[in-house]
């Protein structure tokens, strides 16, 4: 059950380089719009908008706004809940999605006719995008290791008529080695403090301590190293999070940096009001190239905290 | 696949030069001509489910004609709202595929491809999930 938002001391310590920091603590405090992203494989603009303009006028949408910066995403003025429930979602006509999830997929910028991994793909609003960015052509293999969660990733998928993905439930860290992509995902599990906004649920524990954070960081490292030796030779691997942390940011950029040279952190190329890497948290300073890397603050961008990285491998 | 398409809905069979279909025990699948599966990771069939092969003639899935159901030009029917609901919720709409064949038929709302029926002397029998219909809200059909 959630409760009302209680502005947390929790965030204080991201104060040093969080820009605008009281504003962001506001935006915080708001939950975040509804927004649908129109699935082309099943939909084209005109349809679409007839969509848009058939529940604006029974009064199922009281508005209906284009958001910026990410294509075929609109912010509507609707509870969740009828969203939900409508035909047209049934259908697979959209997706209901944070409009900043949609930013790594973006940096991945995958093409027909590739072979693309997304490690860690439940529920499957990335692994969608990704699917209609390859226009059934290529192979898509969405990874969930959990059996709950890939039958959501599945039903996902069915809905929005993808052809070409094949499900595969391994731990992300233990991927066979049999084949290399052309392009990987990794959003990976994280701590998720860029979805707390407007309200907090048990899901979200506060008290969460250093033993499981560490634990996670842990767990990164391990996908992001398995993620790299399952890259093809100049493949592309967008590393993201919804996190604001920078042990499970930036210190993971840097570490892996360092661990593998021949790996580039290269500009992601996605236009928007995204601020850049921190260069420095507490006593450790990063690699300058860690700036490349990208942060999505609610108060930038009406959406949930993000971030992603970009690297090819050389 | 391809001829059943194009005999019963006016599908042609270029919209699927690039696809291959599947058969498995139960179903035939579809999927990308190009794709090739390393048999380290696939613990499952890869491609879109588009026919139960164990009818005659095979059943269009209803994820198969919600994808590639505005293709077709015949065997189609668009219900109106108290007609959908009654359609999804696995009931016989009477009466109104009088001027269709018997045999399978898609639903569309809106212009829009929902599922499937089967059409027998005018009548249509629902072939929807009846789980996915039930959680359809009436309010916006």
């Amino acid at each position: 059950m959630a409760r009302a938002y209680q502005k947390p001391a929790y965030f204080n310590d991201y104060r040093e380089f969080i820009p605008d920091f009281d504003s962001f603590l506001q935006q915080q405090e708001l939950l975040p719009p509804v927004v649908i992203r129109r699935n082309p494989l099943k939909c084209d603009e005109k349809s679409f908008e007839n969509f848009l303009v058939r529940r604006q006028s029974d009064g199922a949408f009281a508005s209906v706004a284009k958001v910026p910066f990410v294509d075929d995403c609109y912010e509507i003025a609707a509870d969740r809940a009828i969203l939900g429930g409508m035909l047209e979602h049934h259908l697979g006509l959209f997706y209901m999605q944070g409009a900043s999830s949609l930013l790594p997929v973006m940096a991945l910028n995958p093409k027909p006719g590739e072979t693309i991994l997304d490690m860690c793909a439940a529920p499957g609003g990335k692994t969608a995008l990704i699917a209609q960015a390859m226009q059934d052509q290529g192979l898509l293999v969405a990874n969930e290791l959990s059996s709950g969660r890939k039958r959501v990733l599945k039903a996902n998928l069915d809905r929005i008529g993808a052809t070409n993905v094949a499900f595969t439930q391994f731990a992300g860290e233990k991927f066979p080695l049999t084949t290399k992509f052309d392009r990987i995902l990794l959003d990976g599990p994280c701590s998720a403090e860029g979805s707390l906004r407007g309200a907090w649920s048990k899901q979200f524990d506060y008290q969460r301590n250093n033993s499981y954070r560490e634990g996670l960081q842990r767990l990164q490292v391990k996908l992001f190293d398995r993620a790299i030796e399952l890259l093809k030779a100049n493949g592309r691997l967008v590393y993201s999070t919804c996190t604001y942390d920078p042990a499970e940011n930036e210190a993971q950029v840097d570490g892996v940096l360092k661990r593998h040279p021949y790996l580039a952190l290269v500009d992601s190329e996605v236009s928007g009001p995204w601020c850049d890497g921190i260069d420095s948290y507490r006593d450790q300073a990063f690699n300058d190239s860690v700036k490349k890397a990208k942060r999505v603050y609610p108060h930038k961008f009406n959406s949930w905290g993000f971030f992603f990285a970009t690297f090819i491998k050389q | 696949m391809i001829d059943y398409l194009w005999s019963r809905f006016g599908i042609e069979s270029s919209h699927f030069d690039q696809f291959y279909f599947e058969r498995t025990k139960r179903d035939i699948f579809m999927l990308p001509k190009d794709v090739v599966v390393d048999v380290n990771l696939a613990s499952e069939k890869v491609g879109l489910r588009a026919f139960n092969s164990d009818k005659h003639p095979p059943k269009p899935t209803t994820s198969f004609l919600q994808r590639f159901g505005y293709l077709a030009t015949k065997s189609v029917v668009e219900l109106g709202a108290i007609e959908l609901f009654e359609f999804l919720n696995g009931r016989t709409v009477a009466s109104v595929v009088t001027d269709i064949d018997n045999g399978y038929t898609l639903v569309r709302r809106h212009g829009l491809a929902v599922g499937c029926g089967f059409a027998r002397d005018g009548n249509l029998e629902s072939q929807f999930p009846i789980k996915i219909g039930r959680s359809v809200s009436q309010k916006y059909l």
